[in-house]
């Protein structure tokens, strides 16, 4: 199955999935996993309720990932390998396709390095900088949002919190971020990445839940343009697991 | 300078390409021809089956100058790299990478055909927790700013190499230590290469001997370099360097000897310091580089028959670029010559310009657009470039470089002419 394509029915499938997603799996939840959500609901500031997506979306301080990112318009997927050390360390390395391979990066902070092979060099870029289709590199380098965004309690039901995340920090991938959390398993569903002024620019959902290093994760991240629809990416995360890496990695005149 | 020999050294500069082009490929392919072809030739057998990672491609490259003279040529090859732990979770490892290529010219500029094989690394690297050490051949990127300041000149050219908007394919693999020290945001680097006799050059042209201006017995055993540097809290990236070097570029000079007139290569040695920082701005990344030359040769076109004048030179370079849907750049590249005036050179020299590119990386067509003059104009540099990616590994770059000077300088960038430069790579 080809990038397109493959971008194509996950389109088809988002729009499905958002129709049906108030009965998502809280619905079918226990009487007692019920009477739990309801008890968080009281006691959890917005603040916990983001810490606790986080530790689902990922696995500790540090990790190693594997990632697939589809985009539309993109013959073939961009493999990446991402390294976390902490909160503020990330080593993305780029596996294929061949003629981007060793376009490496490095964040440090807000800071971001990429290597430019025919170079030698790394030059400095930005989180919100386009990595491919309408995933910034920010999507893939820092994932964590607690520590960096605010967040608010906008609206709840009895299926979701509805958090707004407002920005900490300058150079950041997102100023804004509205993200839905599901009750009881603070697992993120769906999300728009918003400016400062509060205009949609991205949506993005969160699918395939799996059991994962340790416990169950989104493993896919859809992301589409908010004004066109057809321009698309699609995160894959194909492998996740806690590992420790060295510090050495995490320095940008390490990227040659 | 007398006006006959002043037309011919300016001649001499404009016609600079093509003279190393038509003739220093038999000199090198004669000194290289049965190491480097072995040693290419092992590097492309062996690695496949013994490396963790590796990848080649398969390449066709076609030049040509449209300026004065028509010079066309055709270069299919091959290269490959690759790289291997010499054990499983082992700190050693070993890292190859080799290109060979068949140099098809047209028969008006030179009779033969060859075959250009080249090692571009062998190197055996320890990597620790946070430093490493590569020893073996290698080459060497120093300093921000490429060719624009003249600060990354650890490794010898190959002039005859025509893609010169990528100084990185002229580069000669040499001898050389590498070790960097990296924790927590800092950085230590020494490096020390082995000194060699420097980029090769032709015998003679039109009848001129060239020859260098200093005895390649005269250089220093060693190259070395330091630099040191860090992230800082405020978000500066500062390093700093001092660079112990011969320039790997040479200046020709057109002299008189009482057995005629000749071409001399001025290759200084310079002591170089220098300092780069880049900070982000919003969404901009504003990028610098300074560094003064304790020495280097001047511009051909203010040289006379017997004068040798090394003089120190300081640049500054600094581009501000904007990440957006468009990569935009905007530059500045200037240079200061350090020595009293004379009345047929300026001492200050600059290049102001911008440069567009779309997108960044991973697209199927990607477009850059660059623009460097002088606010007199007696200096222009051009450069565009479409490259279209096609099927899973394939790419199609048309690239066209356009150079106009009246001082033969353009900021340390020697020999560019208007070339227009197509590349269709197949890499796998």
């Amino acid at each position: 199955m080809t990038g397109c394509v493959l971008v194509k029915r996950l389109l088809v499938l988002l729009s499905l999935s958002s129709l049906f997603l108030p009965f998502s799996s809280a619905s079918f939840a226990s009487p007692t996993q019920k009477k739990n959500v309801q008890k968080a609901s009281l006691q959890l500031s917005a603040d916990e309720i983001l810490k606790r997506t986080d530790e689902v979306r990922c696995p500790s301080e540090s990790y190693f990932m594997e990632v697939d990112v589809v985009s539309s318009g993109s013959s073939d997927p961009l493999r990446l390998e991402v390294f976390t050390k902490g909160r503020d360390r990330t080593r993305v390395n780029t596996l294929s396709p061949a003629r981007d391979k060793g376009r490496n990066m490095v964040m440090i902070g807000q800071e971001m390095w990429a290597y430019v092979p025919n170079l030698k060099r790394a030059v400095r870029v930005a989180l919100n900088q386009k990595l491919s289709g309408q995933a910034a590199n920010g999507d893939v380098s820092r994932m964590r949002w607690w520590g960096d965004y605010t967040a608010t309690l906008e609206s709840e039901d009895k299926q979701s919190w509805v958090l707004l995340l407002t920005a900490q920090k300058k150079g950041l991938t997102y100023e804004k971020i509205r993200a839905w959390v599901e009750r009881g398993s603070y697992r993120p569903l769906r999300a728009e990445y918003l400016s400062l002024a509060g205009m949609v620019l991205k949506r993005a959902q969160f699918l395939k839940f799996k059991p994962i290093a340790g416990t169950v994760r989104p493993t896919e991240i859809a992301i589409q343009d908010a004004k066109n629809a057809t321009d698309a990416s699609l995160i894959r995360i194909l492998k996740l697991e806690a590992r420790e890496s060295s510090d050495a990695m995490f320095n940008q005149n390490a990227l040659q | 300078m007398p006006c006959s020999i002043r037309m011919r050294c300016n001649s001499f500069l404009l016609n600079n390409l093509q003279m190393r082009y038509s003739s220093f490929k038999a000199p090198v392919l004669g000194r290289l021809s049965i190491r480097s072809v072995l040693s290419a030739l092992l590097i492309l057998s062996v690695q496949p089956v013994f490396a963790d990672s590796w990848s080649g491609a398969v390449e066709v490259l076609s030049v040509g100058s449209v300026k004065d003279r028509v010079l066309w040529t055709l270069r299919p090859g091959v290269s490959l790299q690759g790289d291997s732990s010499l054990a499983p979770s082992s700190r050693w490892s070993v890292a190859g990478e080799g290109r060979l290529r068949y140099d098809r010219q047209l028969p008006f500029l030179r009779s033969k055909s060859s075959w250009d094989a080249r090692i571009d690394r062998a190197t055996l690297r320890w990597q620790g927790e946070s430093n490493s050490l590569t020893a073996g051949l290698q080459k060497i990127t120093w300093g921000d700013f490429g060719s624009f300041d003249g600060v990354d000149q650890l490794n010898p050219r190959d002039l005859s190499e025509l893609v010169y908007a990528n100084d990185e394919l002229r580069k000669l693999a040499l001898p050389a230590l590498n070790f960097q020290w990296l924790t927590d945001n800092r950085v230590f680097q020494v490096v020390m290469t082995a000194q060699t006799e420097g980029s090769p050059l032709p015998q003679e042209r039109e009848g001129l001997r060239v020859a260098r201006a200093h005895s390649v017995d005269s250089r220093p055993p060693l190259e070395l370099g330091v630099k040191a540097g860090g992230l800082l809290k405020s978000g500066w990236d500062l390093n700093g360097y001092v660079l112990s070097h011969v320039e790997q570029t040479p200046q020709f000079v057109l002299t008189s000897a009482p057995q005629g007139e000749g071409i001399e290569a001025f290759e200084p040695r310079v002591l170089t310091l220098g300092v780069t920082g880049t900070q982000t701005v919003g969404d901009f990344v504003v990028r610098s580089e300074v560094a003064f030359h304790s020495s280097r040769a001047l511009p051909s076109f203010v040289q006379n028959a017997g004068v040798v004048a090394d003089q120190a030179v300081l640049n500054l370079s600094s581009d501000v670029t904007l990440f957006d849907d468009f990569l935009l750049s905007s530059q500045y590249h200037g240079e200061t010559w350090l020595a009293p005036s004379r009345s047929d050179f300026k001492n200050k020299n600059g290049l102001v310009g911008f440069g567009v590119q779309k997108p960044f990386w991973n697209r199927n067509v990607e477009t850059s657009l660059s623009v460097l003059i002088s606010p007199d104009g007696t200096e222009s540099l051009f450069s565009g470039k479409a490259s279209l990616k096609m099927m899973d590994s394939g790419q199609f770059a048309l690239e066209i470089y356009d150079a106009k000077t009246s001082t033969g300088r353009a900021l340390g960038r020697r020999g560019l002419q208007d070339l227009v430069v197509s590349h269709f790579s197949y890499l796998f």
